[in-house]
């Protein structure tokens, strides 16, 4: 069990092991092997490991449910549902500030210079930036773009959907955790059967033409 | 054939249906296309064809069709025409191969060598053409996708550029596939030169494009579920933002009092790991014993007069209790420093080389303070130096201007 050691330390704090979090530790999870020893260990805390759909990101669960642990539960999940709007918001303002195709997933690498430079010259982008900072998640007291997005990008780091390789570049890239919100908004999606309308202006110029 | 059955039944029931089918040429094409035949208004026509059993019924609600034999015949006839629709490069490309390998025989046979390395020249010149159009295409194709699709923008446009160029993929396996090495080998007869460019060269190129295509339109098709899954959640987040900007107060169910909690929703909490002494492990007890005597002496309890603790105001805010907090707790830091160096030390360039930002001013003073405020026995442990400077030459009033603490020298002796 001593080498799963540390892989135990960084699970049993509650942390989330992706192949950008800890490409090593991640690799080791594909062994069903490796999986029932860990399970074995764990079994008299009370845990077991468990994974997002894709297997893309591992974490522990409570191998057996009371009803104190279920109430714990649920105050997770209002927590989790406060900081789902804001996180959300975030992508979207990423997405919109880099002009890229896609939402932020793992592997992606952010510079919060960049960044910063690309909304203080959108004055809408600062706007939207300026309301995400009005939320208990992103709460900020600076005016200015580099403070809120300074903090921003540190709540990230701390809540581990970001990593910063170095702490003296402003390199940040995007670990797995971030599919794994993807896949519980997904399921509340689902499960409360919100509508999400088709977008895209493309399919009606589809129909003009 | 013998004499007697060019004059045979079989032979004038022959000439006869194919005049039929000539006479009719317009409706059978019809036909062969789909189009349902009006019995009543073709009359005598479709009884006839029906009666050579060119059409028939094949159910009683339908009409007459044209039956399968027919058929046969008429897609060999048009074959040519087929390929080109479905691919016109390699359609025009075995047109051409088959007439060019006729007249290279006949060139061979009648003695006209020259002629013949003309025609083979062009032949092969052809084969050449239709191998360089199918690699630049591939080209074409790789450099789409590696570069993602760049040149859209959009992941809906992207979309629609992969499956354009998948079409692309399909035209090119589709018209390879028309290729037929049986009809090619036929065509090459006896030629070696023919058959050496047309079978065996062609044959390997062949193959190697239809690797490759399939290499392309497997990624293609790779690529594709990527683009839909980044839709969907492109989707995703824009939906799901707008619906919590419209809603702020939605609440979703509490999964977690489910009869079974959703996986997504059971995370444990977390475990902060403790450590504690192995008392048991006897080969550590010296290294246990050592770390013990190192250890400060444990704070004698003292017990305040109730007056000493101060009033603290209601105005004053949590942010200054806690900065005071911290102002104490690295004082003590500095003392346990000193204490576990068994040296002597600055005050103030602690302060530096540890980074913190108290006012010089401020850290003296709470050094003082906490030497003052150490119990008796824990006092004598410590000696406070002050470092003092008249204010002016004119002026006696002394500044402190820095503090050394050191531990005392029987202390020392005593450990």
């Amino acid at each position: 069990m001593i080498q799963y050691g540390a892989l135990l330390e960084y699970l049993l704090a509650g942390g989330f092991v992706c192949a950008v979090s800890d490409s090593h530790n991640h690799e080791r999870l594909q062994s069903e092997a490796a999986r029932e020893a860990i399970d074995d260990y764990l079994r008299p805390l009370n845990r077991r490991l468990a994974s997002s759909a894709d297997g893309s990101v591992w974490y522990l669960a409570w191998r057996e449910l009371n009803q104190p642990l279920r109430d714990s539960l649920s105050q997770q999940l209002r927590i989790t549902m406060d900081s789902l709007l804001p996180m959300l918001g975030l992508m979207q303002l990423v997405q919109d500030t880099t002009g890229s195709d896609r939402v932020l997933s793992a592997h992606d690498v952010l510079n919060r210079h960049e960044i910063a430079a690309r909304i203080e010259a959108n004055p809408s982008l600062h706007q939207q930036l300026q309301q995400l900072c009005t939320t208990r998640l992103f709460q900020s007291q600076s005016n200015e773009v580099g403070g809120q997005l300074k903090l921003v990008f540190d709540r990230l780091c701390e809540t581990g959907y970001l990593l910063q390789p170095h702490k003296d570049r402003q390199h940040f890239i995007v670990t797995g955790k971030i599919d794994y919100l993807l896949e519980l908004a997904r399921f509340i999606q689902e499960e409360e059967r919100i509508r999400i309308d088709e977008e895209p202006p493309a399919q009606q110029e589809e129909l003009l033409s | 054939m013998s004499q007697l059955e060019y004059q045979g039944e079989a032979f004038r029931q022959g000439v006869e249906r194919l005049k039929l089918l000539g006479k009719h040429a317009d409706l059978v094409m019809r036909s062969y296309y789909g189009e349902p035949v009006d019995e009543l208004a073709q009359g005598k026509s479709i009884e006839k064809l029906l009666q050579a059993r060119i059409f028939s019924h094949v159910d009683e609600q339908s009409g007459p069709k044209l039956g399968e034999p027919a058929r046969q015949l008429i897609a060999q006839l048009i074959a040519d025409e087929r390929r080109r629709k479905v691919n016109p490069e390699i359609g025009d490309f075995l047109e051409e191969i088959r007439r060019l390998a006729n007249e290279i025989n006949q060139a061979q046979q009648q003695g006209n060598h020259a002629h013949a390395d003309y025609l083979f020249a062009g032949l092969s010149q052809d084969v050449d053409d239709l191998n360089s159009r199918i690699i630049s295409g591939l080209e074409s194709l790789w450099n789409r996708l590696n570069s993602d699709f760049a040149f859209v923008s959009s992941l809906p446009e992207k979309m629609a550029e992969n499956e354009k160029a998948g079409k692309e993929v399909e035209r090119w396996l589709e018209g390879l596939k028309m290729i037929d090495f049986a009809e090619l080998i036929s065509l090459c007869g006896s030629n070696a030169r023919l058959r050496s460019l047309l079978v065996r060269e062609l044959q390997d190129q062949v193959s190697e494009h239809f690797s490759r295509l399939r290499e392309v339109q497997q990624r293609l098709i790779e690529l594709l579920a990527r683009f839909r899954q980044q839709h969907a959640r492109n989707r995703l987040v824009r939906g799901m933002l707008e619906h919590l900007q419209r809603y702020p107060n939605f609440k979703p169910g509490d999964y977690a009092q489910r009869t079974e909690v959703p996986l997504l929703f059971n995370q444990a909490a977390a475990l902060q790991p403790a450590a504690s002494l192995s008392l048991d492990r006897l080969q550590d007890g010296d290294v246990l014993r050592e770390l013990l005597q190192a250890l400060p002496p444990a704070p004698q309890p003292r017990v305040l007069p109730a007056e000493a603790a101060g009033v603290i105001s209601h105005a004053e805010h949590e942010v200054v209790l806690a900065r005071r907090r911290a102002l104490q707790q690295d004082v003590e830091s500095f003392f346990l420093q000193v204490w576990q160096q068994q040296g002597r030390q600055s005050a103030l360039d602690w302060l530096r080389q540890s980074n913190l930002e108290w006012d010089a001013e401020i850290w003296l003073y709470q050094v003082i303070a906490a030497y003052q405020g150490l119990a008796a026995a824990d006092q004598r442990m410590f000696r406070l130096d002050y470092h003092e400077q008249p204010e002016r030459p004119d002026n006696d009033l002394l500044i402190v201007q820095d503090l050394e603490l050191q531990v005392r020298a029987a202390q020392r002796q005593a450990i």
